[in-house]
């Protein structure tokens, strides 16, 4: 069979046509970071190294060439973050134990003092926010977390006590929730498309911003008190 | 003519496997990377650029936007553990 004709007539040619080449060079790219990893004695140099296969991956993932392989990749970029965080959070404590010395505390944080997080204007906030809004979806999200954020960060909330925002770390749960069940429909019923749409866009937003928002919040209490 | 449609996403693709190749070459077998751990963070530069133009000819706006803000993010984790390590004399090479 030939292998053209599986793929859907809506994928441009350019992007068929890539796809052989992509593969073959990932794999190459693949080859030679696992052979620098065979070839390394050191703990953390094989870590610095195995980015390569990260990046092999990445262009693996990326030559299907359609909306999935974006949704794919953006967890992929934020587990190798995370993984990396912690391998070399693991080696340095491995070292102190070895040297039986403890780790040194934690300095004290000192909050950023800028001029222009106490002159700038509250009303650039709800900017924002508003034109998160409008726009939806994880972009749109991120612009009204960035107001939220702002808010947070210049003057003092008036009429908003601690409990409103533990209440708004619950909102973002439920919003969590119509993001899933908004995707559930598009594959149980295609013909509610448009609900499907509105509930995952509109669950995006909200949680995306409050998420935003927690960061201000955390910042706020842990360290600005 | 370099076109935005057709030609650009050609140019941008085939620059960026070079990039991916040469750099992943130069990160594991770069002069001096084996006893310098800051001199194959710099050549891993070379291939997230590389990466960085494969996902600008397939048109992944949101990934490469992660992908170019994540990059910084991982340089701080793995310079902060150099000189954590180098602090204690640990085995860096």
């Amino acid at each position: 069979m030939d292998p053209v004709s599986i793929v859907p007539n809506v994928v441009p040619q350019i992007i068929v046509n890539f796809y052989p080449i992509a593969i073959t060079i990932a794999i190459v790219t693949a080859a030679i970071g696992l052979s620098g990893v065979i070839i390394e004695k050191n703990d953390f140099q094989k870590i610095l190294i195995i980015q390569i296969v990260t990046y092999a991956m990445l262009i693996i993932v990326a030559a299907v060439g359609t909306d999935l392989a974006e949704a794919l990749i953006l967890p992929g970029l934020v587990v190798s973050l995370a993984e990396i965080l912690a391998v070399t959070e693991v080696l340095i404590f491995r070292e102190y134990t070895k040297r039986g010395t403890n780790p040194p505390q934690l300095k004290k944080y000192k909050p950023i003092d800028m001029e222009v997080l106490k002159t700038a204007i509250p009303i650039t906030s709800l900017l924002c926010v508003v034109y998160g809004t409008i726009l939806t979806g994880f972009t749109g999200g991120a612009v009204a977390g960035a107001g939220i954020l702002i808010y947070l960060f210049i003057g003092e909330p008036k009429g908003l006590s601690h409990d409103f925002w533990e209440e708004m770390s619950g909102v973002s749960g439920l919003a969590w929730c119509s993001w899933l069940l908004g995707f559930l429909l598009y594959f149980l019923n295609p013909r509610l498309w448009l609900v499907a749409l509105f509930m995952s866009g509109g669950g995006i937003v909200i949680k995306v911003a409050l998420k935003f928002g927690l960061l201000g919040i955390l910042n706020r209490e842990e360290f600005n008190k | 003519m370099i076109s935005a449609t057709g030609t650009l996403p050609l140019i941008s693709f085939y620059l960026g496997l070079t990039l991916v190749l040469i750099g992943s070459l130069g990160v594991v077998f770069g002069p001096k990377t084996s006893k310098e751990p800051i001199v194959r963070i710099i050549n891993l530069t070379v291939p997230s650029t590389g990466v960085a133009l494969i996902f600008l000819s397939y048109n992944y706006t949101l990934a490469m936007l992660t992908f170019l803000s994540v990059n910084p993010i991982l340089y701080i984790i793995m310079i902060r553990a150099i000189i954590r390590l180098e602090e204690m004399g640990g085995p860096i090479s």
